[in-house]
């Protein structure tokens, strides 16, 4: 098999050959952004084209701020989000929004996404939901009536959702 | 040796009509090196908005006053009355 190497600084770095390309140590970087890696096409197409990835958290809370202890991760591919998140009352809460998203969430007809709270300690005969009810905001439900925490109850949760950016 | 810590808005986009999209960057620095970098989000819409019980529905403007001051401008500049009167159409008319 025919092999080029680009070697710099004295070290292998890079290995093209007719089926693989190797980059013997460290990432590959675009120079350009929003370009990206075309996937299972043979052309350059939009629907193929892998141009974003990013992790990092954000902070779920209520509009009023009555919670105590908050966390939540996320990655995003593509236009897909996924999200996780820790959420703890403190002291009387009504409210039903958890504000805080990191990514503007897609909520037009067909293009909902939605989640399970893993866990919540208000009502143990109840599996709640996770629906995103705006670009910004989820509500927890059950069935179709919506849910609190309150006091010092927490919930923890997952969901995904589409953007568009 | 000095360690160091400070938060960076890298990016501030409008996604659509009426979302403010933040991400904020921590970054860590030892002797001005960077060693760390980790990002944290948010989107600010124009309102909270919720469904009462009667179907009746909420809208409270978005505090942003805890914001960077250059979030706050783009935000002031995008949400105009007109966007706030169609983002809650919007939210009512896609609401649960």
């Amino acid at each position: 098999m025919a092999l080029t190497k680009v070697i710099g600084a004295g070290a292998e770095g890079l290995t093209l050959s007719s089926t693989d390309l190797k980059i013997d140590a460290g990432d590959l970087l675009f120079g350009t952004s929003a370009k990206g890696v075309v996937v299972g096409a043979t052309s350059n197409t939009d629907a193929n084209t892998l141009d974003d990835y990013e992790q990092g958290t954000w902070t779920p809370d209520f509009p009023n701020k009555n919670s105590s202890a908050t966390t939540g991760t996320y990655t995003k591919v593509g236009n897909f989000v996924t999200c996780t998140f820790d959420l703890q009352a403190n002291g009387t809460n009504t409210d039903v929004n958890i504000t805080g998203a990191p990514f503007a969430m897609l909520v037009g007809a067909g293009q909902r996404g939605g989640g399970l709270a893993t866990y919540q300690n208000r009502n143990s005969t109840e599996v709640w939901t996770v629906i995103p009810v705006s670009s910004t905001a989820i509500n927890l439900y059950h069935g179709a009536a919506s849910r609190t925490i309150t006091g010092s109850e927490t919930v923890i949760g997952t969901f995904s959702f589409f953007t568009t950016s | 040796m000095a360690i160091t810590k400070e938060a960076v808005i890298e990016k501030i986009e409008v996604v659509g009509s009426w979302n403010v999209q933040v991400a904020t960057d921590t970054v860590i620095k030892e002797d001005g090196t960077e060693i760390s970098r980790s990002r944290h989000r948010h989107v600010l819409a124009p309102c909270t908005s919720s469904k009462g019980e009667d179907d009746k529905w909420t809208h409270t403007d978005t505090d942003i006053s805890a914001e960077a001051t250059e979030v706050q401008a783009v935000a002031n500049a995008v949400w105009t009355d007109t966007v706030k009167a169609n983002y809650k159409t919007f939210v009512e008319s896609q609401g649960l």
